[in-house]
């Protein structure tokens, strides 16, 4: 079920209401339910693959807590074998058949397995890493392990972010499964302040954009250098107003019923670094992957080459969670490259700012810096977006050669949708500034009934005229 | 601790629930009211009737440029479109019966009422056509579909009026209650969805951009398109032939319960208004995809005078029109079983010309 569906604008007053009205001991239960329900939209029959690797986890935990050396150990290793084996069957299988059909075919062997025939279970990537930071806390001995097969079910099925996140770590969320969640009247109507506001970055923007970006992305060699470089900082845009803008949604419906689910992005275009942005996007995700593959390696209290080592690993890695493509695997390479090449000549770096005495201006400093991150990023979601690795090098060289002066913008764009694009854009920058200095909910509850009414009239309007409607799945639901 | 927090309900939370429902019910009033300013200043102001689908802007425009030359019209949905050849229709009746007709098709993909009737209405209202007869496709009232929710084809049409006649309709229908409420959400939805301008700007925006396009094509001569031979669901159109078989053979009977009154009624004011600007309404009712659509549509077509309906739908008196060997699907003729079809609504029509 899209939260952008006719089927969620059902679903979701329906759960909430039915909760808030059942006692508090089958609220759980509840939510399991509409949790199945939920998932089943999808592909039903893929809800029994959910629970096998529910159940191997869930009793994994139990026996890891109550093991201790090698056999302990072995517990982890098979639940995290087991879950791993789902995601490798379901999302890399035929990524790596179909590489070595390629190797086969240059060297001359005769190499026939044929694909599977399969559809990628939705937010499998995400439920899988959500199950394995249980059985990795337990291990550690930061979590004791969940009893009630139900809750724990719950736990890795709970409906607003089973399907793209936050990844949630068990510390955060199951403790809340057993509290008692009144009905909160700040809660809730934060709960859908913030979904609206997810609702507008979604709808109004990211859906926008995606007419503007595919038409161009899907025929890179049919457009100039300075087209694709336009239409590449938009997709910066694009990507984080869908994703972001689906964060928003889950978390402030997950509120709204009294639950909290963490921060998953942080104004990440206004990072000054690339190692900022990577607190701030996505945190839910990164955190993860610092966790449980960067610092278990070392992360950087080794020896310098390790560390870039690692850097390099836990990116490349990140970059495979994202898809099975080596477009992904390039993405999350780029990304990792500038880490090392940031963290290989920050001295050098402070040596030119001071000899060229930007250090006085630290306006234009910080500017310049956010500037060169926005830049670098974007470069590198042009193998997130590209269909191949073909097109991204494409786009990339055509890119490079792009002539300023002739930027050749032709009549691709529908003028009407990229100046509003432009406009919403700039609102929603502008918001989100106002927001981190002078936190924008609290501004206005502070103000008069009329004029919050006011302003939350023109913000529906606005969602219901300028948005586009017509279902478009989220980005990241492909993960 | 019972199931249900009733007590804890009323005495913890409702109040608290009771005001914040209170304020989403204002604030969604609010939010209704100025969309109907911006539909009232700018929308209606800037949209014409048309503006719902391509092809109807796109014939609508061929037919005002050549109103002259047009007064027979056809209305309808793809059994329309499809299967009327105005050049064949003319001709046939144009010699048997002495005549001077110069017919038009105006069917469209899956128009059917209320958005047939809200066309034919518009039509007279605003483009002063010089009509003499107009032969309008009666289907009962069309399925709601989830899948075209929140489109611009799917509420375009939807006005006081249209609600009206829809919704009291399916409320005076033989539908089976779950029908009935599923059918009447959805129109629900429909009607939210236009007061509230729900992604309207972008499809005006798209309507915009596609007047040069509409402007310079329209689709077939005279607006008949023909389909190429491909039958594929041959069981399917079995169950059409059994399905008239079954109506014709219970004629009487069903043309004999108890007749939808608000939908005669939504007829019967299309019916005075063509009568108003001289025009001669004329329903056809062709082949129906089950039998509950004929049990539907017999008793209102009992109640309209012979000289304003054709019936081109038995089994019995059309068998050729059943055959796979002339089909393009279970739903839709060929362009061969187009002329078949036309030749025997000209037939028909010149029987009460």
């Amino acid at each position: 079920m899209l939260f952008n569906s006719f089927a969620f604008l059902l679903f979701f007053p329906i759960v909430t209401c039915i909760y808030f009205i059942l006692s508090y001991k089958y609220r759980w239960l509840w939510l399991l339910i509409a949790s199945c329900v939920f998932y089943m939209f999808f592909i039903p029959k893929y809800i029994i693959i959910l629970f096998v690797t529910i159940t191997i986890d869930y009793w994994a935990g139990i026996k890891i807590a109550s093991s201790t050396g090698p056999v302990k150990k072995r517990y982890l290793l098979i639940s995290i074998i087991s879950t791993v084996l789902v995601l490798a069957i379901f999302k890399y299988a035929n990524f790596f058949n179909n590489n070595i059909h390629q190797l086969a075919h240059l060297i001359h062997w005769n190499y026939s397995l044929t694909s599977l025939d399969i559809i990628l279970p939705i937010g499998l990537s995400f439920h899988t890493f959500q199950s394995l930071s249980y059985v990795i806390e337990v291990y550690r001995g930061n979590h004791k392990p969940e009893k009630n097969y139900g809750i724990y079910s719950l736990y890795v099925m709970f409906f607003p972010q089973l399907v793209a996140g936050p990844i949630e770590r068990p510390q955060n969320i199951l403790y809340q499964f057993y509290e008692k969640h009144d009905f909160n009247y700040k809660d809730v109507t934060s709960g859908l302040k913030l979904m609206a506001w997810g609702f507008f970055k979604k709808l109004v923007i990211a859906d926008r954009l995606s007419a503007i970006i595919n038409p161009v992305y899907n025929n890179p060699g049919h457009y100039s250098g300075m087209t694709l470089i336009f239409v590449t900082l938009l997709f910066a845009q694009q990507i984080y107003c869908d994703f972001s803008g689906y964060s928003d949604i889950a978390i402030g419906m997950a509120r709204v019923i009294g639950f909290r689910l963490m921060k998953n992005f942080d104004t990440p275009y206004f990072s000054k670094s690339i190692s900022e942005f990577w607190t701030r996007w996505h945190i839910s995700l990164s955190t993860w992957f610092r966790d449980y593959v960067y610092i278990p390696l070392g992360g950087s209290r080794v020896v310098k080459w390790r560390w870039y080592y690692n850097l390099m690993i836990t990116f490349l890695l990140s970059g495979l969670w994202h898809g099975a493509n080596w477009t992904f695997v390039i993405w999350g390479g780029l990304n990792g490259l500038y880490l090392v090449i940031e963290v290989s000549t920050s001295r050098f770096r402070k040596k030119a700012t001071d000899f060229v005495g930007l250090n006085r201006f630290p306006l234009i400093l910080d500017g310049l810096r956010v500037i060169k991150t926005v830049l670098l990023i974007s470069l590198a979601w042009v193998f997130f977006r590209a269909n191949t690795a073909s097109d991204a090098f494409l786009i990339l060289s055509k890119i490079f050669k792009a002539n300023i002066f002739h930027p050749a913008f032709s009549t691709f764009i529908d003028p009407y949708s990229l100046f509003l694009c432009l406009i919403f854009i700039f609102l929603l920058e502008i918001a989100q500034l106002y927001h981190k200095k002078y936190n924008l909910a609290k501004v206005l509850s502070e103000k008069p009934i009329i004029y919050r009414f006011a302003v939350y009239t023109i913000f529906l309007v606005i969602i219901l005229n300028f948005g586009i409607f017509s279902s478009k799945g989220f980005i990241y639901f492909q993960f | 601790m019972g199931f249900f927090q009733v007590k804890d309900l009323f005495t913890s939370n409702f109040d608290v629930m009771k005001k914040l429902i209170l304020k989403i019910i204002s604030l969604l009033i609010l939010v209704g009211v100025v969309n109907a300013i911006i539909n009232h200043f700018f929308y209606d102001k800037k949209l014409p009737y048309y503006w719902g689908n391509e092809t109807i802007s796109s014939k609508r425009n061929f037919l005002v440029k050549n109103k002259a030359h047009f007064n027979t019209l056809f209305i309808g949905s793809s059994k329309t479109k499809y299967q009327i050849d105005p050049i064949l229709f003319d001709s046939i009746v144009n010699k048997t019966n002495n005549g001077n007709i110069h017919s038009y098709n105006l069917g469209i993909d899956y128009m059917m009422p209320p958005e047939s009737f809200y066309i034919y209405k518009s039509l007279l209202d605003n483009d002063s056509l010089h009509l003499k007869n107009v032969i309008i496709e009666i289907d009962f009232f069309r399925k709601a579909e989830t899948e075209n929710l929140f489109t611009w084809r799917n509420y375009y049409w939807v006005n006081p009026g249209t609600y009206y006649d829809y919704t009291s309709s399916l409320l005076s229908s033989h539908y089976t209650p779950l029908l009935k409420a599923w059918n009447l959400t959805i129109v629900n939805i429909m009607a939210v969805t236009k007061i509230y301008n729900i992604g309207k700007f972008n499809e005006y925006v798209q309507f915009k951009k596609n007047q040069f396009s509409i402007n310079k094509t329209f689709e077939g001569e005279n607006g008949f398109v023909g389909l190429p031979h491909r039958i594929e669901q041959q069981s399917k159109l079995e169950e059409v032939k059994n399905a008239s078989i079954t109506a014709y053979s219970n004629y009487d009977k069903w043309s004999s319960m108890k007749k939808n009154q608000a939908f005669f009624n939504s007829l019967e004011k299309i019916i005075q208004l063509s009568n108003k600007k001289g025009v001669r309404l004329i329903f056809l009712l062709p082949i129906q995809w089950q039998s509950m659509q004929y049990k539907e549509l017999f008793p209102i077509l009992k109640a309209i005078p012979n000289r304003n309906k054709l019936e081109i739908a038995d089994y019995s008196e059309y068998k050729p029109l059943f055959n796979a060997d002339i089909s393009f699907d279970y739903a839709h003729l060929d362009s061969v079983g187009a002329r078949i079809y036309t030749r025997d609504v000209a037939q028909a029509f010149g029987k009460i010309y």
